[in-house]
Protein backbone atom coordinates (compact mmCIF):
# COMPACT_ATOMS: atom_id res chain seq x y z
CA UNK A 1 0.00 0.00 0.00
CA UNK A 2 2.90 2.63 0.72
CA UNK A 3 3.63 2.31 -2.74
CA UNK A 4 -0.01 3.36 -3.62
CA UNK A 5 0.38 6.01 -1.28
CA UNK A 6 3.14 7.28 -2.41
CA UNK A 7 1.90 7.47 -6.36
CA UNK A 8 -0.68 9.66 -5.22
CA UNK A 9 1.20 12.21 -3.52
CA UNK A 10 4.02 12.21 -6.45
CA UNK A 11 1.10 13.03 -8.24
CA UNK A 12 -0.10 15.79 -5.61
CA UNK A 13 3.77 17.04 -5.84
CA UNK A 14 3.91 17.25 -9.42
CA UNK A 15 0.76 19.62 -9.77
CA UNK A 16 2.81 21.21 -6.84
CA UNK A 17 1.62 24.92 -9.18
CA UNK A 18 -1.78 24.40 -8.46
CA UNK A 19 -1.11 23.63 -4.61
CA UNK A 20 0.42 26.80 -4.42
CA UNK A 21 -1.91 28.68 -6.06
CA UNK A 22 -4.89 27.43 -3.38
CA UNK A 23 -2.12 28.90 -0.47
CA UNK A 24 -2.19 32.01 -1.96
CA UNK A 25 -5.73 31.96 -3.12
CA UNK A 26 -6.05 30.99 0.75
CA UNK A 27 -3.99 33.58 2.02
CA UNK A 28 -5.86 36.80 0.10
CA UNK A 29 -8.96 34.97 1.82
CA UNK A 30 -7.50 34.89 5.01
CA UNK A 31 -6.89 38.99 4.72
CA UNK A 32 -10.14 39.98 5.32
CA UNK A 33 -11.18 37.58 7.46
CA UNK A 34 -14.77 36.91 8.58
CA UNK A 35 -15.02 33.34 10.15
CA UNK A 36 -15.48 31.38 6.42
CA UNK A 37 -12.25 31.92 5.41
CA UNK A 38 -10.96 28.74 7.56
CA UNK A 39 -12.71 25.96 5.96
CA UNK A 40 -11.61 26.52 2.37
CA UNK A 41 -8.22 25.50 2.35
CA UNK A 42 -8.81 21.77 3.37
CA UNK A 43 -11.85 22.04 1.11
CA UNK A 44 -9.67 22.52 -2.06
CA UNK A 45 -7.06 20.44 -0.43
CA UNK A 46 -10.26 17.68 -0.84
CA UNK A 47 -10.96 18.99 -4.14
CA UNK A 48 -7.11 18.45 -5.14
CA UNK A 49 -7.42 14.63 -3.67
CA UNK A 50 -10.26 13.71 -6.30
CA UNK A 51 -8.20 15.20 -9.13
CA UNK A 52 -5.78 12.23 -8.83
CA UNK A 53 -8.43 10.38 -10.13
CA UNK A 54 -8.45 12.14 -13.15
CA UNK A 55 -4.71 11.21 -13.87
CA UNK A 56 -6.20 7.14 -12.86
CA UNK A 57 -8.41 7.45 -15.11
CA UNK A 58 -7.34 9.17 -18.01
CA UNK A 59 -4.13 6.84 -18.17
CA UNK A 60 -6.28 3.99 -17.27
CA UNK A 61 -4.46 3.42 -14.27
CA UNK A 62 -6.75 1.04 -12.53
CA UNK A 63 -6.46 -2.06 -14.60
CA UNK A 64 -2.80 -2.08 -14.77
CA UNK A 65 -3.09 -1.65 -10.46
CA UNK A 66 -4.97 -4.90 -10.70
CA UNK A 67 -1.80 -6.64 -11.95
CA UNK A 68 0.27 -5.21 -8.98
CA UNK A 69 0.35 -8.18 -6.14
CA UNK A 70 -1.38 -6.92 -3.74
CA UNK A 71 -5.32 -7.15 -3.17
CA UNK A 72 -7.98 -5.05 -5.54
CA UNK A 73 -9.25 -2.95 -2.68
CA UNK A 74 -5.93 -2.24 -1.74
CA UNK A 75 -6.02 0.19 -4.29
CA UNK A 76 -8.90 2.06 -2.43
CA UNK A 77 -7.09 2.00 0.71
CA UNK A 78 -4.43 3.70 -0.72
CA UNK A 79 -6.74 6.36 -1.53
CA UNK A 80 -8.79 6.95 1.64
CA UNK A 81 -5.25 6.68 3.70
CA UNK A 82 -3.47 9.60 1.36
CA UNK A 83 -6.60 11.97 1.41
CA UNK A 84 -6.68 11.67 5.34
CA UNK A 85 -2.57 12.39 5.56
CA UNK A 86 -3.93 15.54 3.17
CA UNK A 87 -6.43 16.21 5.21
CA UNK A 88 -3.99 16.09 8.37
CA UNK A 89 -1.89 18.40 6.82
CA UNK A 90 -4.64 20.69 5.77
CA UNK A 91 -5.49 20.55 9.43
CA UNK A 92 -2.30 22.30 10.93
CA UNK A 93 -1.92 24.78 7.65
CA UNK A 94 -4.99 26.32 8.85
CA UNK A 95 -4.28 26.50 12.49
CA UNK A 96 -1.36 27.88 11.60
CA UNK A 97 -2.15 30.57 9.21
CA UNK A 98 -5.53 31.30 11.02
CA UNK A 99 -3.12 32.07 13.98
CA UNK A 100 -0.86 33.71 12.45
CA UNK A 101 -3.39 36.16 10.59
CA UNK A 102 -5.32 36.75 14.03
CA UNK A 103 -2.08 37.76 15.37
CA UNK A 104 -1.41 40.26 12.39
CA UNK A 105 -5.39 41.51 13.43
CA UNK A 106 -5.06 41.59 16.67
CA UNK A 107 -7.35 39.35 17.73
CA UNK A 108 -5.21 36.14 17.67
CA UNK A 109 -6.96 32.93 19.88
CA UNK A 110 -5.21 29.42 19.76
CA UNK A 111 -8.52 28.03 20.65
CA UNK A 112 -10.48 29.74 17.70
CA UNK A 113 -7.74 28.67 15.44
CA UNK A 114 -7.96 25.58 16.21
CA UNK A 115 -11.63 25.09 15.99
CA UNK A 116 -11.17 27.13 12.48
CA UNK A 117 -9.05 24.29 11.71
CA UNK A 118 -11.25 21.02 13.14
CA UNK A 119 -14.23 22.85 11.28
CA UNK A 120 -12.52 22.77 7.64
CA UNK A 121 -11.06 19.72 8.08
CA UNK A 122 -14.35 18.15 8.64
CA UNK A 123 -15.76 19.90 5.91
CA UNK A 124 -13.40 18.72 3.36
CA UNK A 125 -13.68 15.05 4.79
CA UNK A 126 -17.15 15.32 4.38
CA UNK A 127 -16.98 16.05 0.86
CA UNK A 128 -14.52 12.88 0.43
CA UNK A 129 -17.02 11.05 2.09
CA UNK A 130 -19.55 11.63 -0.37
CA UNK A 131 -17.19 12.00 -3.04
CA UNK A 132 -15.20 9.12 -3.34
CA UNK A 133 -17.63 6.36 -3.62
CA UNK A 134 -19.71 8.49 -6.66
CA UNK A 135 -16.61 8.60 -8.56
CA UNK A 136 -15.36 4.92 -7.94
CA UNK A 137 -18.89 4.08 -9.09
CA UNK A 138 -19.34 6.09 -11.93
CA UNK A 139 -16.37 7.29 -13.33
CA UNK A 140 -15.08 10.94 -12.94
CA UNK A 141 -17.15 12.22 -16.24
CA UNK A 142 -20.44 11.06 -14.86
CA UNK A 143 -19.44 11.29 -11.19
CA UNK A 144 -19.38 14.69 -11.96
CA UNK A 145 -22.64 15.04 -12.68
CA UNK A 146 -23.88 12.80 -9.85
CA UNK A 147 -22.02 14.84 -7.55
CA UNK A 148 -23.50 18.02 -9.32
CA UNK A 149 -27.83 16.56 -8.67
CA UNK A 150 -26.36 15.36 -5.13
CA UNK A 151 -25.18 18.55 -3.82
CA UNK A 152 -28.23 20.64 -5.44
CA UNK A 153 -30.94 17.68 -3.68
CA UNK A 154 -29.16 17.56 -0.65
CA UNK A 155 -29.17 21.70 -0.56
CA UNK A 156 -32.68 22.05 -1.61
CA UNK A 157 -33.34 19.28 1.10
CA UNK A 158 -32.04 21.25 3.91
CA UNK A 159 -33.66 24.46 2.95
CA UNK A 160 -36.65 23.02 2.87
CA UNK A 161 -36.33 21.08 6.49
CA UNK A 162 -35.13 24.20 7.38
CA UNK A 163 -38.39 26.53 6.74
CA UNK A 164 -40.67 23.35 7.98
CA UNK A 165 -38.77 23.08 10.88
CA UNK A 166 -37.84 25.27 13.72
CA UNK A 167 -34.75 24.19 15.73
CA UNK A 168 -35.86 24.50 19.38
CA UNK A 169 -33.64 27.31 21.51
CA UNK A 170 -31.71 24.97 23.23
CA UNK A 171 -30.98 22.57 20.32
CA UNK A 172 -29.72 25.73 18.43
CA UNK A 173 -27.38 26.30 21.42
CA UNK A 174 -25.88 23.21 21.87
CA UNK A 175 -25.02 23.16 18.13
CA UNK A 176 -23.51 26.35 17.86
CA UNK A 177 -21.25 25.31 21.67
CA UNK A 178 -20.65 21.73 20.47
CA UNK A 179 -20.75 21.15 16.65
CA UNK A 180 -17.62 22.42 16.03
CA UNK A 181 -16.63 19.35 18.15
CA UNK A 182 -19.59 16.56 16.55
CA UNK A 183 -18.46 17.76 13.39
CA UNK A 184 -15.24 15.55 12.99
CA UNK A 185 -16.68 12.75 14.79
CA UNK A 186 -19.39 12.27 11.89
CA UNK A 187 -17.21 13.64 9.13
CA UNK A 188 -15.16 10.62 10.28
CA UNK A 189 -18.12 8.11 11.00
CA UNK A 190 -19.29 8.85 7.41
CA UNK A 191 -15.56 8.16 5.85
CA UNK A 192 -15.46 5.02 7.61
CA UNK A 193 -19.18 4.67 5.99
CA UNK A 194 -17.98 5.85 2.32
CA UNK A 195 -14.60 3.75 2.67
CA UNK A 196 -16.38 0.33 2.87
CA UNK A 197 -18.96 1.35 0.14
CA UNK A 198 -16.04 2.48 -1.88
CA UNK A 199 -14.36 -0.82 -1.53
CA UNK A 200 -17.58 -3.19 -1.94
CA UNK A 201 -18.18 -0.83 -5.44
CA UNK A 202 -14.39 -1.51 -6.25
CA UNK A 203 -14.08 -5.50 -6.08
CA UNK A 204 -17.18 -5.43 -8.00
CA UNK A 205 -15.57 -3.12 -10.59
CA UNK A 206 -14.17 -4.54 -14.07
CA UNK A 207 -11.86 -2.65 -16.53
CA UNK B 1 4.67 -31.39 -19.83
CA UNK B 2 4.95 -28.88 -16.80
CA UNK B 3 2.01 -25.75 -17.76
CA UNK B 4 2.62 -22.12 -16.25
CA UNK B 5 -0.83 -21.40 -17.80
CA UNK B 6 -4.26 -23.55 -17.44
CA UNK B 7 -7.15 -22.59 -18.38
CA UNK B 8 -10.50 -24.71 -18.45
CA UNK B 9 -13.51 -23.73 -19.88
CA UNK B 10 -13.11 -20.29 -19.67
CA UNK B 11 -16.02 -18.05 -20.83
CA UNK B 12 -16.65 -14.04 -20.13
CA UNK B 13 -19.99 -12.86 -21.56
CA UNK B 14 -20.81 -9.09 -22.15
CA UNK B 15 -23.39 -7.91 -23.98
CA UNK B 16 -21.79 -8.09 -27.79
CA UNK B 17 -19.23 -10.30 -27.35
CA UNK B 18 -18.56 -13.87 -25.76
CA UNK B 19 -14.84 -15.37 -24.83
CA UNK B 20 -14.62 -18.90 -24.82
CA UNK B 21 -15.56 -21.48 -24.20
CA UNK B 22 -12.12 -21.38 -24.01
CA UNK B 23 -9.25 -24.39 -23.41
CA UNK B 24 -5.78 -23.47 -23.44
CA UNK B 25 -2.39 -24.60 -21.34
CA UNK B 26 0.94 -22.40 -21.88
CA UNK B 27 4.11 -24.31 -21.52
CA UNK B 28 6.73 -23.04 -19.06
CA UNK B 29 9.86 -22.25 -20.71
CA UNK B 30 8.41 -20.65 -24.25
CA UNK B 31 7.21 -17.52 -26.05
CA UNK B 32 3.66 -18.14 -26.91
CA UNK B 33 2.44 -15.63 -29.39
CA UNK B 34 -1.41 -14.63 -29.41
CA UNK B 35 -2.91 -13.80 -32.54
CA UNK B 36 -6.30 -12.61 -33.59
CA UNK B 37 -7.98 -9.96 -35.83
CA UNK B 38 -9.06 -6.95 -33.36
CA UNK B 39 -12.17 -7.97 -30.91
CA UNK B 40 -11.26 -11.48 -31.28
CA UNK B 41 -10.93 -11.84 -27.04
CA UNK B 42 -6.99 -11.36 -27.22
CA UNK B 43 -7.29 -8.56 -24.59
CA UNK B 44 -10.32 -9.92 -22.42
CA UNK B 45 -8.03 -13.04 -22.43
CA UNK B 46 -5.16 -11.18 -20.78
CA UNK B 47 -7.13 -9.36 -18.72
CA UNK B 48 -9.08 -12.71 -17.56
CA UNK B 49 -5.53 -13.98 -16.87
CA UNK B 50 -4.88 -11.21 -14.67
CA UNK B 51 -7.68 -11.03 -12.65
CA UNK B 52 -8.43 -7.41 -14.34
CA UNK B 53 -11.80 -8.88 -15.31
CA UNK B 54 -13.58 -11.87 -13.93
CA UNK B 55 -14.47 -15.10 -16.17
CA UNK B 56 -18.22 -15.80 -16.30
CA UNK B 57 -17.32 -19.36 -15.43
CA UNK B 58 -14.42 -21.59 -15.85
CA UNK B 59 -11.00 -21.72 -13.96
CA UNK B 60 -7.84 -20.53 -14.39
CA UNK B 61 -4.40 -21.65 -12.94
CA UNK B 62 -1.24 -19.72 -12.84
CA UNK B 63 1.77 -21.20 -11.45
CA UNK B 64 -0.27 -24.65 -10.50
CA UNK B 65 -2.45 -22.68 -8.24
CA UNK B 66 -6.02 -21.54 -8.83
CA UNK B 67 -6.67 -18.58 -9.07
CA UNK B 68 -9.82 -18.59 -6.96
CA UNK B 69 -10.55 -14.40 -5.73
CA UNK B 70 -7.62 -12.15 -6.63
CA UNK B 71 -4.39 -13.34 -8.32
CA UNK B 72 -1.37 -13.28 -6.87
CA UNK B 73 0.77 -11.46 -9.33
CA UNK B 74 3.88 -10.98 -7.85
CA UNK B 75 5.51 -13.39 -10.30
CA UNK B 76 4.12 -11.60 -13.43
CA UNK B 77 5.73 -8.75 -15.17
CA UNK B 78 2.68 -6.98 -17.44
CA UNK B 79 2.75 -4.90 -20.32
CA UNK B 80 -0.79 -3.89 -21.64
CA UNK B 81 -2.10 -1.86 -24.25
CA UNK B 82 -2.24 1.62 -23.13
CA UNK B 83 -2.32 1.10 -19.38
CA UNK B 84 0.19 2.45 -17.22
CA UNK B 85 1.22 5.08 -14.78
CA UNK B 86 -0.68 8.65 -14.95
CA UNK B 87 2.04 10.03 -17.35
CA UNK B 88 2.46 12.94 -15.30
CA UNK B 89 4.98 10.64 -12.89
CA UNK B 90 8.83 10.84 -13.65
CA UNK B 91 10.52 7.62 -15.00
CA UNK B 92 12.29 8.09 -11.77
CA UNK B 93 9.35 8.02 -9.77
CA UNK B 94 8.23 4.75 -10.51
CA UNK B 95 10.80 2.97 -9.45
CA UNK B 96 10.28 4.95 -6.06
CA UNK B 97 6.81 3.46 -5.95
CA UNK B 98 7.76 0.23 -7.79
CA UNK B 99 10.35 -1.05 -5.02
CA UNK B 100 7.73 -0.40 -2.26
CA UNK B 101 4.84 -2.60 -4.03
CA UNK B 102 7.58 -5.45 -5.40
CA UNK B 103 9.70 -7.07 -2.75
CA UNK B 104 12.15 -8.27 -5.39
CA UNK B 105 12.56 -4.90 -6.94
CA UNK B 106 15.74 -4.06 -8.67
CA UNK B 107 16.99 -0.72 -8.74
CA UNK B 108 19.90 -1.45 -10.78
CA UNK B 109 18.47 -3.30 -12.72
CA UNK B 110 15.67 -1.14 -13.43
CA UNK B 111 18.49 1.86 -14.10
CA UNK B 112 20.81 -0.04 -15.96
CA UNK B 113 18.08 -0.95 -18.79
CA UNK B 114 16.90 2.74 -19.36
CA UNK B 115 20.19 4.09 -19.34
CA UNK B 116 21.06 1.31 -22.13
CA UNK B 117 18.17 2.83 -23.76
CA UNK B 118 18.98 6.43 -23.14
CA UNK B 119 15.99 7.36 -21.36
CA UNK B 120 16.44 10.12 -18.79
CA UNK B 121 15.00 9.54 -15.51
CA UNK B 122 13.65 12.76 -14.43
CA UNK B 123 11.14 13.36 -17.80
CA UNK B 124 7.74 12.49 -17.13
CA UNK B 125 6.07 10.22 -19.40
CA UNK B 126 3.77 12.69 -21.22
CA UNK B 127 7.46 14.48 -22.55
CA UNK B 128 8.77 11.00 -23.64
CA UNK B 129 8.17 9.34 -27.06
CA UNK B 130 5.92 6.46 -28.00
CA UNK B 131 8.78 4.18 -28.44
CA UNK B 132 10.52 5.46 -25.45
CA UNK B 133 7.87 5.38 -23.45
CA UNK B 134 6.64 1.59 -24.20
CA UNK B 135 10.92 0.49 -23.47
CA UNK B 136 9.96 2.47 -19.74
CA UNK B 137 6.88 -0.15 -19.39
CA UNK B 138 8.82 -3.11 -21.17
CA UNK B 139 11.76 -2.28 -18.32
CA UNK B 140 9.10 -1.72 -15.66
CA UNK B 141 7.74 -5.27 -16.09
CA UNK B 142 11.34 -6.77 -16.14
CA UNK B 143 12.58 -5.03 -13.28
CA UNK B 144 10.95 -7.16 -10.74
CA UNK B 145 12.69 -10.57 -11.74
CA UNK B 146 9.07 -11.88 -12.74
CA UNK B 147 9.12 -15.76 -14.11
CA UNK B 148 6.06 -14.88 -16.50
CA UNK B 149 5.84 -11.99 -18.97
CA UNK B 150 2.31 -11.39 -20.04
CA UNK B 151 2.47 -8.59 -22.85
CA UNK B 152 -0.32 -6.56 -24.87
CA UNK B 153 0.92 -5.51 -27.99
CA UNK B 154 4.66 -4.77 -27.05
CA UNK B 155 5.93 -4.15 -29.89
CA UNK B 156 3.03 -1.67 -31.26
CA UNK B 157 4.09 1.69 -32.47
CA UNK B 158 7.80 0.93 -32.53
CA UNK B 159 9.92 1.49 -34.98
CA UNK B 160 11.64 -1.81 -36.51
CA UNK B 161 15.27 -0.97 -34.78
CA UNK B 162 13.43 -0.56 -31.53
CA UNK B 163 11.16 -2.82 -31.98
CA UNK B 164 14.25 -5.58 -32.81
CA UNK B 165 16.28 -4.08 -29.40
CA UNK B 166 12.83 -4.90 -27.23
CA UNK B 167 12.49 -8.64 -29.09
CA UNK B 168 16.13 -8.97 -27.63
CA UNK B 169 15.24 -8.07 -24.63
CA UNK B 170 12.81 -11.39 -24.85
CA UNK B 171 15.15 -13.28 -25.76
CA UNK B 172 17.13 -12.53 -23.07
CA UNK B 173 14.36 -13.44 -20.65
CA UNK B 174 13.82 -16.59 -21.95
CA UNK B 175 17.12 -17.99 -21.79
CA UNK B 176 16.27 -18.66 -18.51
CA UNK B 177 13.76 -22.06 -18.61
CA UNK B 178 12.06 -21.01 -15.67
CA UNK B 179 10.89 -18.08 -17.70
CA UNK B 180 7.67 -17.50 -19.98
CA UNK B 181 6.25 -15.03 -22.28
CA UNK B 182 2.94 -14.79 -23.35
CA UNK B 183 2.34 -12.02 -26.07
CA UNK B 184 -0.26 -10.71 -27.95
CA UNK B 185 0.61 -8.65 -31.22
CA UNK B 186 -0.54 -7.92 -34.57
CA UNK B 187 3.20 -7.74 -35.45
CA UNK B 188 3.49 -11.34 -36.70
CA UNK B 189 6.53 -10.57 -38.33
CA UNK B 190 7.91 -10.04 -34.70
CA UNK B 191 6.46 -13.74 -33.31
CA UNK B 192 8.08 -15.83 -36.58
CA UNK B 193 11.46 -14.06 -35.20
CA UNK B 194 11.11 -15.03 -31.69
CA UNK B 195 7.68 -17.17 -30.89
CA UNK B 196 8.00 -20.78 -30.07
CA UNK B 197 4.13 -21.33 -29.76
CA UNK B 198 0.92 -19.67 -31.76
CA UNK B 199 -2.60 -19.78 -30.67
CA UNK B 200 -4.58 -18.51 -32.88
CA UNK B 201 -8.29 -16.36 -31.40
CA UNK B 202 -10.66 -16.24 -33.40
CA UNK B 203 -14.32 -15.48 -32.04
CA UNK B 204 -13.64 -15.94 -28.86
CA UNK B 205 -12.26 -19.16 -29.08
CA UNK B 206 -8.64 -20.96 -29.74
CA UNK B 207 -8.56 -22.01 -33.39
CA UNK B 208 -4.72 -23.25 -33.51
CA UNK B 209 -2.73 -23.84 -30.93
CA UNK B 210 0.53 -25.28 -32.26
CA UNK B 211 4.22 -25.24 -32.39
CA UNK B 212 5.42 -21.85 -34.83
CA UNK B 213 7.80 -24.69 -36.50
CA UNK B 214 4.97 -26.99 -37.26
CA UNK B 215 2.42 -24.28 -38.25
CA UNK B 216 5.26 -22.46 -40.66
CA UNK B 217 6.45 -26.06 -42.24
CA UNK B 218 2.58 -27.48 -42.69
CA UNK B 219 1.14 -25.21 -43.98
CA UNK B 220 1.43 -23.57 -47.51
CA UNK B 221 -0.24 -21.20 -50.04
CA UNK B 222 -1.34 -22.97 -53.67
CA UNK B 223 -1.51 -20.49 -56.08
CA UNK B 224 -3.53 -21.04 -59.30
CA UNK B 225 -5.25 -19.69 -61.69
CA UNK B 226 -9.19 -18.76 -61.79
CA UNK B 227 -9.77 -21.24 -64.40
CA UNK B 228 -7.79 -23.67 -62.69
CA UNK B 229 -9.45 -23.26 -59.43
CA UNK B 230 -11.78 -26.69 -60.06
CA UNK B 231 -8.86 -28.66 -60.05
CA UNK B 232 -8.03 -28.28 -56.40
CA UNK B 233 -9.97 -31.05 -54.36
CA UNK B 234 -12.02 -29.14 -52.18
CA UNK B 235 -11.31 -31.74 -49.04
CA UNK B 236 -7.66 -30.21 -49.69
CA UNK B 237 -9.01 -26.47 -49.22
CA UNK B 238 -8.53 -24.95 -45.24
CA UNK B 239 -9.69 -21.58 -46.95
CA UNK B 240 -9.13 -19.96 -49.99
CA UNK B 241 -9.38 -16.02 -51.17
CA UNK B 242 -10.37 -15.19 -54.78
CA UNK B 243 -8.00 -12.70 -55.73
CA UNK B 244 -8.26 -10.67 -59.10
CA UNK B 245 -6.46 -12.77 -61.45
CA UNK B 246 -5.83 -15.60 -59.31
CA UNK B 247 -6.92 -17.89 -55.54
CA UNK B 248 -4.48 -18.40 -53.21
CA UNK B 249 -5.59 -21.64 -51.01
CA UNK B 250 -4.70 -22.56 -47.81
CA UNK B 251 -3.25 -26.32 -47.91
CA UNK B 252 -1.92 -27.91 -44.90
CA UNK B 253 0.73 -31.36 -45.32
CA UNK B 254 2.53 -28.74 -47.79
CA UNK B 255 4.88 -31.47 -49.26
CA UNK B 256 2.50 -33.66 -49.90
CA UNK B 257 -0.01 -31.38 -51.64
CA UNK B 258 3.61 -30.03 -53.70
CA UNK B 259 3.42 -34.02 -54.95
CA UNK B 260 0.01 -34.21 -55.51
CA UNK B 261 -0.41 -30.88 -57.27
CA UNK B 262 2.82 -31.01 -59.09
CA UNK B 263 1.69 -27.80 -61.69
CA UNK B 264 1.02 -25.46 -59.15
CA UNK B 265 3.05 -23.25 -57.15
CA UNK B 266 2.40 -24.33 -52.72
CA UNK B 267 4.52 -21.21 -51.27
CA UNK B 268 5.57 -21.30 -47.81
CA UNK B 269 3.18 -19.48 -45.29
CA UNK B 270 3.93 -16.35 -43.21
CA UNK B 271 1.84 -15.98 -39.93
CA UNK B 272 0.21 -12.68 -41.95
CA UNK B 273 -0.36 -15.01 -44.27
CA UNK B 274 -1.99 -17.63 -42.59
CA UNK B 275 -4.16 -15.06 -40.48
CA UNK B 276 -5.47 -13.07 -43.46
CA UNK B 277 -6.49 -16.68 -44.81
CA UNK B 278 -8.40 -18.17 -42.09
CA UNK B 279 -9.91 -14.75 -40.97
CA UNK B 280 -10.56 -13.36 -44.70
CA UNK B 281 -10.83 -16.30 -47.01
CA UNK B 282 -13.67 -18.77 -47.66
CA UNK B 283 -13.81 -21.43 -45.74
CA UNK B 284 -14.26 -25.37 -46.95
Amino acid sequence: MKGLIKKDFLILKRSSKMILFLLVIYFICSIDANGMESSILPFMMAVLCNSTFSYDEYNKWDPYAMTLPGKKNTVIAAKYAMTLVVMMIAFVFTVVISYIMGTVRGDYSLGISFQDGLLGVSLGILAIAIIFPLIIKFGLEKGRIAIMIGSIGLAAFFMIVGSIIEVPKNVAGFLEVYLVYLLPLLAMTLLIGSYFLSTKIYSKKEF
Amino acid sequence: MNYIIEIENLVKKYDAFTLGELNLKIPKGEIVGLIGENGAGKTTLIKALLGIIKPTRGRIKLFNNYVEQEADNTDIGVVLDNMFFPELLTVKDIDSIMKDIYPTWDCKLYDEQLSKFGIPMDKPLKKLSKGMRKKVEIVTALAHHPKLLILDEPTSGLDPVVRSEVLDIFLDFIQDEEHTILMSTHITSDLEHIADRIVFIENGKVSMNDAKDEILDNYGILKCDLEDFGQIDEKDMIAYKKNRYNYDILVDHREDKKKKYKKFCIDKITLEDLMLLMIKGERR
